[in-house]
């Protein structure tokens, strides 16, 4: 493999999974603060991708370009998402936080589920495209060399990757500086004994779903702009793969999310880089989801906690 | 009303369940005689397929935004007033008279009869019924096959999810496992088949083999199910539940990774199966063996729920280190209880395969095993008469809704939300449909002799 074919796949994995980062740190904020695989979060990504499609078109529509076009977009997408998130969560999960665990991991399959059909039957399965929020030449190949060697990159797969980063930055600081942030970690700690210490519980697990559904908002607009495609069952396609990450790098641990993200990122595309060689030509794109789900199993069977992860012993 | 209300329960009450099949058999003769002429006199255009639900719900203008539906409703409204005027006469009327008539003689002929003979009577009586009523309009036979398949479906998952108290929610993925096992050992054996060529077997053993590569579906289905067992030693609740749904997504991506089944295009030709065997003998094998599959499933898991074993599977649910210590075999136990179940799930999709004569991957998605999951929980957790019901009602209502289209899903799964936010437990609530009808009163079960010569103990 030379150098400039690796790197180049490099940076794509690295673009993919800090997609996948972004959605994977949802799930791990709700399961750290509720321990509820929120089945719905893939939808919400869905969700936000969407709402970043009408938010751009009615923008360009008026003829706001870049860069506040995008930025807009951005910032409407993440705030409508989260009240969708919170929304859900008020209505949906509220009412079972007493209720036996699986049925509410049921009731979160069914409202995944239930967005995307609303979306189907409202919007039609026909798919989108982003109206163009970024100027074209972003898209354009770039041709640098490195170490004598040439290297094909787009400016738009660097301002994702940027993006992502900077938000993951800024969730590490609500959640290691501040005190709502204290509170959101010391409720996954003990769940109990937190209330008592006058924590509003209730406005903590509003801030989880903002944080998660805002970030999945975010994700959503990127992928809507990196893969110009949306369509209702995106939430299933790359949600799912999302929640394959966190549940690898250990659901309920943020730094877990973030390299679970990547490493599913990197294994995705080198599965797929891996079979353009001819010895290994059997790999084609089909087997990506395969090697992922394939990889899940793996996890669970071996290490159920995932990389990070902490057993949380059951008490007989 | 109250009184009004306790005497058509008494009504109703007094008459046993052979005499409602018999019933139902005569309204059905009913309706082959003068349901279309009854049709047409009222103004449905002749016999509606469910009970006019299906007609009435497709004058519904999904098309024209809220202002076309809004105005689209009267037209429904002026055709369920005729619908229900059909209904009653031709279906509610023959039903209760010709039940109430047969009520005692029905009563004194189970009564005389030895219990097996008079169970044997109810299940021809009732595939009588379901083949004739099928009969009449063709898309009826289908739905009648899907309930059996979902019966199938719903009961199976109900031993997982019910019973073991587990989340399995992959029950699709071994349904595909056996719909593809049992539907390429047919079309091999049996049809001329652009990838098979020639059938192997005369026509004849198409009869005899059919049943068994159903079983060798199911089995296939089964060592899939290992899958989902082996990790469910060291993982649950939630954890599991990841386990099934990638399980399932695993099958269907490998099933789609192979070129030679059609791949995403899916595999035909089982339908050429059926014709080679009405080729030979000219009855409704696929409603037959839906029915046979259908029994054996029901008593199978019920039996196996009440045996020692099975005993084990609830302990499980209940605690699963408790049951250890009480010297449960936990591992032996999880693997049978999933081998069963993905066994019968097997089944159901050899079934499904051939009712439908077309499978493809993308029809075992999470989509189908949720829907085996909004039955289970509908019908309540742990009980299998309720996993019939529910399914009975769930498959009737997916096929009566069809002009909703895309609304119809969401409607599933808006209901399977209600479901768990008011009524955790299901239609049943854990119950058996004889915890609250006697098999006596049902007339399966003989009443019990009053032994003369002994007092009642006193308290």
């Amino acid at each position: 493999m030379s150098m400039a074919f690796f790197f180049q796949q490099l940076l794509n994995a690295v673009q993919l999974g800090s997609i996948y980062a972004l959605i994977a740190l949802g799930y791990t904020l709700v399961y750290g603060v509720l321990l509820l695989i929120n089945f719905a979060h893939g939808d919400i990504f869905m969700a936000g991708a969407f709402i970043g499609y009408f938010v751009a078109t009615f923008l360009v529509g008026h003829g706001v370009g870049w860069p506040w076009g995008f930025i807009l977009t951005l910032l409407f997408s993440m705030a409508f998402t989260a009240m969708l998130g919170v929304g859900i969560e008020r209505v949906a999960y509220r009412p079972l936080r007493t209720a036996p665990r699986l049925s509410v991991v049921v009731t979160a399959l069914g409202v995944g589920l239930l967005l995307e059909h609303i979306t189907l039957g409202a919007l039609g399965a026909s798919r989108r495209n982003l109206p163009p929020l970024l100027p074209e030449t972003w898209k354009q190949p770039v041709e640098i060399s490195i170490l004598g060697e040439n290297l094909n990159f787009t400016w738009l797969k660097v301002l994702i990757i940027v993006i992502s980063l900077l938000l993951m930055i800024i969730l590490q600081i609500i959640v290691r500086r501040t005190k709502a942030g204290m509170a959101m970690r010391a409720i996954s700690y003990d769940k109990f004994a937190v209330p008592l210490m006058g924590v509003p519980v209730d406005r903590i697990i509003a801030l989880t779903f903002i944080l998660g559904s805002s970030l999945a908002a975010a994700a959503g607009v990127m992928y809507a702009v990196q893969y110009p495609v949306i369509e209702p069952y995106m939430g299933l396609l790359v949600g799912w793969q999302a929640f394959i990450a966190a549940v690898v790098g250990g659901i309920g641990d943020i730094r877990g999310a973030m390299v679970g993200g990547f490493i599913l990122g990197f294994v995705q595309i080198f599965v797929v880089a891996l079979g353009q060689f001819p010895a290994l030509s059997f790999l084609s794109s089909t087997y990506r989801d395969l090697v992922a789900y394939a990889l899940l199993l793996i996890i669970l069977v071996v290490r159920p906690t995932g990389i990070f992860g902490v057993a949380r012993r059951q008490k007989v | 009303m109250a009184q009004l209300l306790r005497r058509i329960k008494e009504f109703l009450g007094r008459i046993p369940l052979l005499a409602y099949l018999l019933g139902f058999l005569a309204a059905t003769g009913v309706e082959i005689v003068a349901g279309q002429a009854f049709g047409l006199l009222i103004g449905l255009g002749g016999v509606p397929a469910f009970f006019g639900v299906t007609a009435a719900l497709s004058r519904l203008n999904m098309d024209g935004g809220l202002g076309g539906l809004l105005l689209s409703i009267p037209s429904m409204l002026l055709y369920i007033v005729p619908a229900l005027v059909y209904d009653v006469v031709i279906y509610g009327l023959p039903t209760l008279l010709v039940g109430r008539v047969l009520a005692k003689p029905v009563r004194w002929f189970t009564s005389t009869l030895p219990e097996w003979l008079t169970g044997l009577v109810h299940m021809v009586t009732l595939f009588l019924s379901m083949w004739v009523w099928g009969g009449l309009v063709g898309y009826r036979l289908l739905v009648v096959m899907y309930i059996g398949v979902n019966i199938i479906m719903a009961s199976s998952l109900n031993l997982i999810n019910g019973y073991m108290g587990e989340f399995s929610c992959g029950h699709a993925g071994f349904m595909a496992v056996g719909a593809y096992v049992s539907s390429l050992l047919t079309v091999w054996l049996f049809t001329q088949d652009d990838v098979f060529g020639a059938p192997v077997l005369g026509a004849g053993w198409s009869i005899i083999l059919f049943p068994l590569i159903l079983i060798v579906g199911g089995i296939a289905a089964g060592i899939a199910g290992l899958l989902v067992a082996f990790p469910s030693f060291k993982t649950r609740g939630d954890y599991l539940a990841i386990v099934t749904i990638s399980v399932n997504f695993i099958i269907k991506s490998a099933i789609e990774n192979i070129e030679k089944i059609g791949g995403p295009r899916g595999f035909m030709g089982m339908k050429g199966v059926l014709r080679t065997m009405t080729s030979v003998i000219n009855v409704p094998w696929l409603l037959i063996w839906t029915f046979i599959g259908v029994l054996i499933t029901l008593v199978v898991i019920h039996n196996f729920v009440s045996s020692t074993k099975g005993k084990g599977v609830v302990a499980i649910r209940e605690d699963e280190i408790a049951a250890e210590l009480m010297s449960v075999n936990t591992r032996h136990t999880k693997v049978l209880a999933f081998t069963i179940s993905s066994f019968f799930a097997g089944v159901a999709g050899g079934l499904f395969a051939h009712v439908l004569g077309y499978i493809n991957p993308s029809t075992f998605t999470i989509f189908k095993s949720t829907e085996a999951l909004v039955m289970v929980y509908l019908g309540g957790m742990g009980s299998l008469t309720g996993s019939v019901l529910s399914a009975g009602i769930f498959t009737v209502a997916m096929e009566a809704l069809r002009p909703l289209e895309v609304w119809k899903k969401v409607l599933v799964w808006l209901m399977l939300i209600l479901l768990m936010m008011y009524r955790r437990e299901g239609i049943m609530g854990g119950k058996e449909l004889t915890d609250f009808i006697s098999l006596e009163r049902l007339g399966l079960r003989r009443p019990a002799k009053e032994v003369k010569g002994y007092a009642p103990a006193a308290d």
